[in-house]
């Protein structure tokens, strides 16, 4: 049997999973193996990758500042540009909390460039509070996965399909995996996205920062126009998104019928809006709020968890990171951010919505 | 044109019409335009004898009007009200009604006039005037209602072909309660369609018997019309059509019972092709089910093309009705069944190897369409055939419907031999029967339904024997035909027919305006398909090769069995979301933002202004970068105050100190008063035990820094012992301690600033309270006082504020410390009644990041801002 080494194996299939693959196989000369399935055309989308987000800390915005132009300028150059949406998303927060945090990460975001408005008038929540944000990027993943799938495969990074792969990681962060053609050895495994965290890790080996939750994504039939393209209830821990068919993707917390009644709630206007698929799954989340990047509990391989929609655009960053080529700010950023640091990780806290944290307390 | 223009004579030998009544004819309006038919007609089939074939256009072409796709109708008296639209497959077609189609008909305008008038004069259109290109909500409103009765049962079937007849039959025999659904408006399915199989009884008399059975029997209730389009454990949702007071309506039932027998039959695939749903393009099973129900055949000349031998059933009995048969072509190479020797008989041509590739209307003024064949080995010039037709029939296989066994949670998996979805696995309480459950002969199909009532009650189940013919006799059907793409298709190729329009790529990439401005790149998948999908398109995405053959079963279960709508805001709204247990306290995000001990003080404008919480505050007005914000406004000022409450982490805060706070409009004005004493902010841990609870805040890593022994208090560097070094609050009216002492050093590279509506601050003048006596050293403190002092004069205080010096520091003056201990690289211009000079701090006396907290402009780039 055949026997390949890697320096690292990302195991993910979120955007930020491959983007990382691919810069440390291109800008980092490492030899990397992506364990995971390409974002599917056939499957419902679970997650969004979006340029802004509810961060309230200076040094996230900070970093974003950077990471961004970086992230859309390596995207252009690997034509991936079809992929990527000029959108002015809206943020709608309702309760107290989530208003003054909204408030004043809208505060903290326009000192770093960022246009937001406030708008005045119904937000289409009883009781909400909706900022739009200008100019920010949202990716549609179906249209970048080509040209991500390309790009990897230029840049030498093998693939496996995660599920046709036996995969064995060892307490000094190595992995093994098995095919059955042939056998494959990471001297580091990362483990980029929820779902590869969810399927590798037990829950001891998990931080205990992390908290399981259900998300159910949705997709309507063609509706009326949202208030804008994206809509991010941070709350409610609902995410819509108008599909350029004129669908409705929704992701909403809870199961099938929670999530519904949430996102339904969100849709208000919206007379019929039949599902025309529906589907639900596991996602992790930080109880502080704050990205999560460190090692896992007994096997040290590399976490990467709770970065929220903007994870895929702080991938430059992070591989710097994990290839040990971050600059001070970048390493101190992370480190800040490590698992297992305890009550030390309260001075990066978030926001967080009241749902998750019910969930913790 | 004669209205029943597609109508079969009613003594033909074949496909008289069993469902209508030629005696009583009627005739209403359908979008204005006059239908006629028989008692025992749809809308539907009314409709289309009377040549409207099309449903409406699509993205330029038109779209076919049967069974599986045709818009609801509601009576134009009612036309304002959507939850009365019915389907036109379903609603029994009566004399005078006057309906119109439902939504987005269009019945006005010039074009609308002309359809009528040419109406008048004896041309009818041959489609309703409506279009699918956009957002058009295409499912029933019943899909959303509330259900207005409900129905127990012992044993629910649902689908009323030879399974669920039998199924109900068995089941009433055994004393059972049953409620037996057909969607259709009588008994029998698709069993005549099939035929039999060797020496078996034939299908007409299969269900003619079970009919009288279940006639005969008083526990069994039959509702028709009713369409079964959610399942859950225990209840079946159904919408039923019904005939009252001369008016069609309709009512969803919910039908409640412990065991439910799914027979819902299979559906024929749709081969894919450009055109292929084109009018006059019809499925073998429903021209069939058409003719034979109601008579009804499409044009007098016909072809079919046919993957399967069953098929062949239509043509044939079709030429039996006088139906000028043209033409078979088979994507087989070889086929042998006893149906194709039946149509040989006829006098049918048969082409072997051919499959569409396309097909076109029909030049204008001549009613029918193109058609055009290649061979299944390779497309060329050689091997294409043209023809002109008024119907093509296709046959593309079958797939069993499995739609609400998914919605169950039943499994599945795709057939590699049959290439089909399968059911896999058992529910509790739920079992499927017939053609659903695989089984193809009318025998099996109605034994089986015995056997899955027999299942349900935990009785012996009898075996069911589906005897097949030896494939050297018949030649199993192939897979779904599928046209290789062109380059330029006229029409799209629909992936099933239904009402999800899920298409093929095109390869096609056409220029929008010009050539500069084209589509985005041409992507197709399901993710954004914005209708539920069938199982006919989830299978031809696995033909198509875009669904791997494992996954297929999850992409049913993610997007075809989802039957419910999306609620509206205030219907099924979950509980409101509970707030976290305040703390009293800053919110946790402001942690460890400020220092390791910051106070809340009262920020008040100068202008009387109100601060909303987010609010960022800074020393100087000019500042923005919220790294170098030593606040931030998180709570409503208390009562009777302007301004807002804030976290303030800055040790040399005085009350009434000068601030800055940047809200919407700017940097404003302000001053600090009222301060309390340092807070803690709670932070949610990650513990499952721990309540919530206010902690303090944990202390950074580093190492402290450190002026003269005396830690300097920094928001990311400071020690767990910090001595508070928050001044002591002055009176407002407290006189400027030092006048005339030095002045404040001033950042070399600090800009001028850009709002300065100081000269609103009505408030004295602050002073900086002289702390560092209790420090015992001074200089540090005192230097930062008079950078302090420096930035408000720069922010335009009069200059007499530029000179409030610490007042407590007599014995140090402000410059003293940084030339005590010398330059470095960290120069200062300091403002002297003298010439400027330069002075600065040690290298190692600080830390990095308190000098950027500090002298943010030296020690790092200006960030880009807007205004």
């Amino acid at each position: 049997m055949a026997e390949t080494s890697y320096e690292f194996a990302v195991f993910g299939s979120t955007p930020l999973a491959q983007l990382l693959a691919g810069l440390l196989a291109s800008a980092h000369g490492k030899r990397v193996c992506l364990v995971g399935e390409p974002q599917s055309v056939y499957r419902l989308v679970r997650g969004i990758d979006l340029s802004v987000m509810l961060a309230t800390r200076p040094e996230t915005w900070a970093l974003l500042r950077d990471t961004v132009p970086e992230t859309l300028g390596l995207l252009k150059r690997l034509g991936g540009r079809s992929g990527v949406r000029r959108i002015d998303p809206v943020f709608v927060a309702e309760t107290a909390e989530g208003i003054d945090a909204l408030s004043h990460a809208g505060h903290v975001a326009a000192a770093f460039g960022h246009h937001l408005r406030r708008l005045e008038g119904d937000c289409g929540l009883a009781g909400g509070v909706g900022y739009r944000w200008r100019g920010a990027v949202l990716f549609d993943r179906p249209r970048l996965q080509p040209a991500l799938s390309a790009w990897l495969a230029a840049a030498g990074v093998g693939r496996l399909a995660a599920n046709q792969a036996t995969t064995m990681l060892r307490r000094d962060g190595s992995a093994r995996l098995e095919t059955r053609q042939a056998t494959f050895e990471a001297d580091h495994a990362v483990l980029a996205d929820d779902s590869a965290i969810l399927a590798h890790l037990e829950g001891a080996e998990r931080d205990r920062t992390l908290l399981v939750q259900n998300v159910t994504a949705v997709l309507t039939e063609p509706g009326q126009p949202l208030l804008s393209t994206t809509m991010v209830y941070p709350d409610r821990l609902v995410t819509l998104v108008r599909n350029r068919s004129g669908s409705i993707s929704a992701l909403g917390a809870g199961g099938a019928h929670e999530a519904a009644a949430r996102i339904g709630t969100c849709l208000a206007g919206q007379e019929q809006l039949r599902r025309a698929g529906q589907a639900s799954f596991r996602q992790l989340a930080t109880v502080d709020g704050a990205p999560l990047l460190g090692q896992a509990k007994g096997v040290r391989a590399t976490v990467i968890a709770g970065l929220g929609s903007a994870g895929a655009f702080l991938a430059p960053a992070i591989a710097r990171v994990i290839a040990k080529a971050g600059d001070g700010p970048e390493r101190a950023y992370f480190a800040a951010r490590e698992g297992g640091r305890g009550s030390a990780r309260a001075t990066v806290a978030d926001y967080q919505s009241p749902l998750v944290l019910e969930a913790q307390f | 044109m004669k209205r029943t223009a597609n109508r079969l004579a009613p003594d033909s030998p074949a496909f008289g019409g069993r469902d209508i009544d030629r005696s009583r004819p009627l005739r209403f309006r359908l979008d204005g335009v006059r239908v006629e038919g028989f008692v025992g007609d749809t809308v539907l089939t009314a409709a289309l004898a009377s040549g409207l074939l099309g449903a409406g256009r699509r993205h330029g072409a038109e779209l076919a009007l049967d069974a599986f796709f045709s818009p609801q109708v509601v009576e134009r008296s009612a036309a304002g009200e959507p939850a009365r639209a019915l389907p036109m497959e379903r609603t029994p077609a009566l004399d005078g009604l006057d309906l119109v189609s439902f939504p987005g008909a269009r019945q006005a305008g010039w074009r609308h006039r002309v359809t009528r008038l040419a109406d008048l004069a004896g041309r009818p259109p041959r489609r309703l005037r409506r279009r699918y290109d956009g957002a058009v909500p295409l499912a029933g409103p019943w899909l959303t209602m509330a259900a207005s009765r409900e129905l127990l049962t012992d044993i629910a079937i649902i689908g009323g072909g030879l399974a669920g007849l039998n199924a109900a039959i068995a089941a009433a025999r055994s004393g059972e309660r049953v409620v037996l659904v057909e969607r259709r408006q009588t008994l029998g399915g698709d069993a005549r369609f099939f035929g039999s199989v060797g020496d078996e009884e034939t299908p007409e008399t299969l269900i003619e018997r079970a009919i009288t059975a279940v006639r005969a029997l008083p526990n069994i209730t039959v509702l028709v019309l009713a369409d079964a389009f959610a399942i859950e454990e225990g209840e079946v949702r159904l919408h039923q059509v019904d005939v009252r007071d001369g008016h069609a309506v309709g009512e969803v039932i919910s039908l409640r019972g412990p065991r439910i027998v799914l027979a819902t039959g299979t559906v024929e695939r749709l081969p894919i092709f450009p055109g292929n749903r084109l009018p006059r393009v019809v499925r073998a099973v429903t021209a069939y089910d058409q003719a034979d129900r109601f008579g009804i055949w499409i044009g007098r000349r016909a072809m079919l093309a046919t993957t399967t031998s069953v098929a062949y059933r239509a043509a044939t009995q079709a030429k039996n009705a006088g139906i000028a048969f043209e033409r078979i072509a088979d994507t087989r190479v070889d086929p042998h069944s006893r149906f194709v020797e039946f149509g040989k008989a006829h006098g049918i041509q048969l082409a072997r190897g051919l499959q569409p590739l396309r097909v076109e209307p029909a030049p204008r003024g001549r009613p029918g369409i193109i058609v055009q064949f290649g061979s299944i080995f390779g497309v060329n010039e050689q091997t294409l055939q043209q023809f002109e037709t008024e119907q093509l029939v296709v046959s593309g296989g079958w797939q069993p419907e499995l739609t609400l066994w998914h919605m169950a949670g039943g499994g599945s998996a795709w057939q590699h031999e049959s290439a089909r979805i399968e059911a896999k696995g058992a529910l509790n309480g739920i079992a499927l029967a017939g053609a659903a459950a695989g089984y193809r002969n009318a025998s099996a199909c109605a034994r089986s339904g015995e056997a899955a009532v027999a299942a349900l009650l935990a009785r012996r189940v009898p075996a069911v024997e589906d005897p097949q013919i030896d494939a050297m006799h018949e030649t199993p059907d192939d897979a779904t035909p599928i046209a290789p793409p062109t380059e330029a298709e006229l029409a799209e190729a629909y992936l099933d027919v239904g009402s999800s329009l899920a298409v093929r790529p095109s390869l096609e990439d056409r220029p929008r305006l010009a050539f500069w401005a084209r589509r985005p790149a041409a992507l197709w998948g399901f993710s954004d398909q914005a209708r539920p999908l069938s199982l006919g398109d989830v299978a031809a995405g696995v033909q198509l090769g875009v669904i791997p053959p494992e996954e297929a079963t999850i992409v049913v279960q993610e997007r075809c069995a989802t039957p419910g709508d999306i609620v509206d805001a205030g219907r099924q709204s979950p509980a409101p979301i509970k707030a976290r247990p305040a703390s009293g306290g800053p919110p946790p995000y402001l942690a460890g933002r400020f220092g390791p001990k910051p106070a809340t003080w009262v920020v008040e404008a100068a202008d009387g202004r109100p601060f909303e919480p987010g609010c960022l505050i800074y020393f100087a007005a000019d500042r923005t970068d919220p790294r170098n914000a030593i606040g931030a406004v998180y709570a409503a000022a208390p009562e009777g105050r302007t301004g807002g409450l804030a976290l303030i982490g800055e040790p040399t805060m005085a009350d009434g100190m000068r601030l800055f706070v940047r809200d919407r409009t700017g940097s404003v004005a302000a001053r600090a008063i009222d301060p309390n004493k340092p807070v803690a902010v709670a932070v949610p841990q990650a513990d499952p035990l721990a309540l919530p609870q206010t902690r303090p805040l944990d202390l950074p890593e580093t190492a402290p820094a450190e002026v003269n022994g005396q830690p300097i208090a920094h928001s990311e560097a400071a020690p767990a012992a910090v001595p508070e070094v928050r001044p002591a609050p002055q009176p407002e009216d407290a006189p400027p301690a030092v006048s005339g002492a030095e002045p404040p050093a001033v950042p070399e590279a600090d800009p001028e600033p850009a709002l300065a509506p100081v000269e609103a601050v009505s408030s004295p003048a602050p002073a900086v309270s002289g702390s560092s006596s209790e420090t015992g050293d001074g200089g540090a403190v005192a230097l930062r006082a008079s950078l302090l002092a420096e930035r408000k004069n720069l922010a335009g205080a009069p200059a007499a504020a530029a000179l409030d010096v610490p007042s407590a520091a007599p014995s140090a003056p402000s410059v003293a410390p940084a030339a005590r201990i010398g330059l470095s690289r960290w120069k200062l211009r300091v403002r002297h009644k003298g010439p400027a000079r330069r002075v600065g701090l040690p290298r190692n006396s600080v830390s990095a990041a308190h000098r950027r907290s500090v002298y943010p402009t030296v020690a790092r780039p200006r960030p880009r801002t807007r205004r």
